[in-house]
C-alpha cells in the first residue's frame, strides 16, 4: 500500500492539542478578542448614565449651610446637573422625570465646559491623566435643535463624519415657556355680545400664549368661530401680532384660519408678539368670536397673570460619547 | 536524513498565516458587532418604550389632549384586530413620540379574580428582538365615567391596568 498523503500521527496529535488550548484560552479568558472595543463599552455606559442623570434627575447643589435641586440658581456650588424639573427643592428627587426645566435648560448651555465634562464623568483617568471624551448633547423638535432665548440647546462638539460613537437617545418634555390656560366657559365679558376681555400686565419679556378649552357655543346657529383679536381698541392683524392654533378633541395642534368652524371642545390657542406689550402698564385684549357665550360680571376681564401654567413639547435629547 | 515531515511542518506555517490573515482582514475591513453593541441597542429601545410611556402618563391636560389614563379609561375593551385599532389617540400620539417603529399595546387587569391580558393595539407580530415597556395606572369610576369609557366599576372601587407597549423595528 502507498503510504504518501497519509497525516501523520504526530501532526494530528499537535494540531488537536493547539486547537483545545485555543479553544480553553477563548472560553475562560473573557475579553481576550475584544481588549480593542474595550473603551467602545465604557462609551456605551458613559452616553446611557449621562441621557438618564440629565432626563431622571433635578441635579442637587450644597454649600456649608444650606442644599436643594435648584442648583441653576447657585451655579457656584453645584455638585450635580440634571434637568428635570421638581417643584419642591428639598425633596432630592424629583416626581416629574423626563419633563425638563427652561431654566435649568439654559443655566446648562452656560455653564463652563470644564466644569461640565467633570461633573456629568465625561472622561477616563489614563495613567492617572484625565482624557476627556468628545460629546454632543443635543435637544431637538422636529429634527430641529430647540433655540431657546437666543440660546442654542446644544453642548459639546458636532459629530465627524463616520465617527465611531455611543448614542443615546430619550423622549422628553421640554418647557419652552409660559401658557396661560382658561376654561371658555369661565371667560368674562362686559356685554351680551360674544368677546371676551383679557388683561395682561406689560412688560413681556416673551410672547404670551393664551389656550382657551371647552366653548360655550350656541347649540342654535352652529356656525360658531374666532373673528379676531384687539388691543386696547385697535383691532390686530394676524400673522404680524398674533397666530392662532386649534386643537379637536383627541387631536393636535394645526393652524386655524380666523372665522372656521368651532365646536364646544375645541382647544385654541392664540400666541401674541411680546412687542405689543413692551410698556409699564396693564393692556386689555378683547377676543372677538361668533356665536360664543361668555360670563357676564364684574370685573368685566380675566387676568391672564391668574392661570400661568409651564408650557411643554415633545422632544427628541441625544447624548453621543466618542 | 529522513525528509518525512518536513512538508507538513510547511503546511501548518502556510495554513496559519492564512487564519492570521483572514482574521486581521475581517476585523479589519468590517465593524465588528459585538454583544455589547446589540445591548446598547436594545437598551436605547426600551428605554425608548418606557420614555413614550412615562410621557402619555404625566404631561399636563393642555399639552396632551388625554393622558394614558384618560385613554385606557376610554376603551370600549373590544379586542383591537389586525390594523384596526380601538384607541386611535393613543395609537397617533405613540407613532408620533415612536417614529418608525411598530408597536402592539395591551391591557392586563384582574377580571373577577383572574388575570385578563387583552389586546388594544395591534400592528402586527413583534420580532424576537422586540422589549416591553410598562406602566401602571389607576381607573375610578368618575376617571372612567369621564372618558366615556365601559368599565364596570363601582364608585367605592379602584381599578389597576397594566399598559403593555411592545416595541420594534424592522
Amino acid at each position: 500500500m502507498d503510504d504518501r498523503g497519509q497525516i501523520a500521527m504526530d501532526f494530528l496529535l499537535g494540531v488537536s492539542l493547539v486547537l483545545i488550548a485555543i479553544g480553553f484560552t477563548v472560553q475562560f479568558v473573557p475579553g481576550i478578542f475584544i481588549s480593542g472595543f474595550a473603551g467602545e463599552e465604557k462609551l456605551g455606559y458613559a452616553a446611557y448614565r449621562t441621557s438618564c442623570i440629565l432626563t431622571e434627575d433635578p441635579g442637587w447643589w450644597s454649600n456649608s449651610t444650606s442644599s436643594g435641586t435648584d442648583w441653576e440658581k447657585h451655579s457656584g456650588n453645584v455638585q450635580r446637573i440634571g434637568l428635570a424639573f421638581d417643584n419642591d427643592v428639598n425633596s432630592r428627587l424629583t416626581e416629574t422625570p423626563n419633563m425638563l426645566s427652561k431654566e435649568k435648560l439654559i443655566k446648562f448651555i452656560q455653564l463652563d465646559e470644564t466644569d461640565v465634562v467633570r461633573k456629568l464623568g465625561l472622561f477616563d483617568s489614563v495613567k492617572g491623566t484625565q482624557m476627556n471624551y468628545g460629546y454632543n448633547i443635543s435637544f431637538l423638535i422636529n429634527g430641529q435643535s430647540v433655540v431657546m432665548s437666543n440660546y442654542t440647546l446644544m453642548r459639546g462638539r458636532p459629530l465627524y463624519p463616520n465617527q465611531n460613537m455611543a448614542k443615546m437617545t430619550r423622549i422628553v418634555l421640554l418647557e419652552t415657556g409660559n401658557i396661560s390656560v382658561f376654561d371658555g366657559r369661565a371667560l368674562i365679558t362686559n356685554s351680551n355680545s360674544s368677546h371676551a376681555n383679557i388683561n395682561i400686565t406689560g412688560p413681556a419679556t416673551e410672547n404670551l400664549t393664551i389656550q382657551i378649552n371647552n366653548f360655550n357655543v350656541n347649540i342654535s346657529s352652529p356656525n360658531a368661530a374666532f373673528i379676531g383679536a384687539s388691543l386696547d381698541g385697535s383691532t390686530l392683524s394676524l400673522s404680524s401680532n398674533y397666530t392662532v392654533l386649534k386643537r379637536p378633541l383627541y387631536g393636535n395642534f394645526s393652524s386655524y384660519t380666523n372665522s372656521s368652524k368651532l365646536l364646544n371642545n375645541d382647544s385654541l390657542r392664540i400666541d401674541f408678539n411680546k412687542n405689543l406689550f413692551s410698556s409699564n402698564k396693564s393692556y386689555q385684549v378683547r377676543l372677538n368670536f361668533y356665536n360664543v357665550s361668555f360670563t357676564q360680571r364684574s370685573p368685566f376681564f380675566s387676568c391672564y397673570e391668574d392661570n400661568i401654567e409651564k408650557n411643554y413639547e415633545p422632544a427628541i435629547l441625544t447624548v453621543e460619547v466618542w | 536524513m529522513d525528509d518525512k515531515a518536513q512538508l507538513q511542518t510547511l503546511e501548518g506555517l502556510g495554513a496559519a498565516l492564512l487564519i492570521t490573515m483572514t482574521v486581521v482582514v475581517i476585523t479589519q475591513s468590517a465593524t465588528v458587532m459585538t454583544p455589547q453593541h446589540e445591548m446598547m441597542l436594545d437598551v436605547q429601545l426600551e428605554q425608548m418604550a418606557y420614555d413614550a410611556l412615562t410621557l402619555l402618563d404625566i404631561a399636563p391636560s393642555w399639552v396632551i389632549d388625554s393622558n394614558l389614563t384618560e385613554c385606557v379609561a376610554g376603551w370600549d375593551r373590544n379586542e383591537a384586530t389586525m390594523k384596526h385599532n380601538s384607541l386611535p389617540y393613543l395609537d397617533r400620539e405613540l407613532s408620533l413620540l415612536l417614529p418608525g417603529f411598530l408597536y402592539n399595546v395591551d391591557f392586563s387587569y384582574v377580571q373577577n379574580g383572574n388575570l385578563t391580558t387583552k389586546n388594544a393595539i395591534l400592528n402586527g407580530y413583534p420580532t424576537e428582538d422586540a422589549v416591553v415597556a410598562r406602566r401602571t395606572i389607576m381607573l375610578t369610576n368618575s376617571t372612567v365615567t369621564t372618558a366615556k369609557g365601559v368599565w364596570p366599576i363601582a364608585s367605592n372601587e379602584i381599578k389597576m391596568v397594566e399598559v403593555r407597549l411592545t416595541v420594534w423595528q424592522v
